[in-house]
């Protein structure tokens, strides 16, 4: 099982940021205060909408019929998440 | 399934719910002519004693008409991108519980009771109501309140996915429109009915 990724905290539901990098090959740790890329702050749903938006180049009605959703559904969908995403890029720079 | 019935706008595509929308208008239409029931109104069906071939078919596509038009310039006012075959979609689909009530006057039953019923109570003359009589009308007017909540849930999924309309703002906005529909679908028709 893939392990997801939390990115709000357990304790008090705020955003996670990235304090700890290491790399695999030279166990080389990267230590320090990063915050999340703004597609790493959406929940995995929407980060799968996000690629597949991508996958059918742009194309909510290609989305739709591979969905098995209605268009206006696919596209409330975007509107939502370009909604929350307006919204977390406002309260990271405020 | 349960889904399906409700709020079929989420899953199905714009031109299948048209055809199944359009093809119901028709079937409406037939049982309209032939169980004697006019559409006239947006939320509205009344049996009478004999209708003309075409009159189902004016009721249908003026309440119809009227409502879609209401309720598009809404959502375009709610959310821009709003697409009028997604608002009309949700006007053909909602009627759909109207068309079977009309089986319920077969062979004039429902209107020939309630003339009797209503010519009683005009004559003063409906001391101890027959209940026999009643009882099918009781049944009507229950499963008649059924078959609006259900058309009004459908008219408003189909205009909330159509518009992305949230919040009880929009709910109100809907109802609005809806009884301005209801309004002008009635004197619009009643006015192509006195030319």
């Amino acid at each position: 099982m893939q392990p997801k990724l939390p990115i709000h905290c357990p304790s008090c539901e705020q955003s996670l940021s990235v304090s700890q990098l290491s790399c695999t090959h030279c166990s080389t740790v990267v230590s320090g205060n990063y915050a999340l890329p703004l597609l790493l702050q959406i929940n995995e749903e929407e980060q799968n909408f996000v690629l597949q938006f991508l996958l059918s180049s742009g194309s909510l009605k290609e989305m739709a019929s591979q969905l098995g959703n209605s268009y206006p559904t696919v596209r409330n969908k975007l509107d939502d998440l370009i909604q929350k995403i307006n919204q977390l890029k406002t309260k990271s720079n405020p | 399934m349960k889904k399906i019935i409700i709020n079929p706008f989420e899953k199905y595509a714009a031109t299948t719910l048209l055809a199944v929308g359009l093809a119901a208008m028709l079937l409406g239409w037939a049982a309209g002519f032939y169980f004697n029931a006019r559409f006239d109104g947006a939320i509205d069906l009344h049996f009478v004693e004999a209708v003309g071939v075409y009159d189902p078919l004016v009721d249908l596509v003026i309440s119809i008409g009227i409502t879609t038009l209401m309720l598009f310039g809404l959502g375009k006012y709610i959310n821009r991108k709003t697409r009028l075959i997604d608002v009309l979609n949700a006007s053909l689909m909602a009627k759909i519980p109207f068309y079977f009530l009309t089986v319920f006057n077969y062979n004039g039953h429902i209107f020939k009771t309630t003339e009797k019923l209503m010519t009683g109570v005009q004559e003063n003359v409906l001391n101890a109501p027959d209940f026999s009589a009643l009882l099918p009308i009781l049944v009507f007017s229950l499963i008649a309140l059924a078959a609006l909540v259900l058309a009004i849930v459908l008219w408003y999924n189909g205009f909330r996915v159509a518009t992305n309309a949230k919040g009880n703002k929009s709910v109100f906005l809907f109802v609005a429109a809806l009884l301005v529909a209801e309004i002008l679908s009635k004197v619009f028709i009643s006015f192509i009915v006195s030319i």
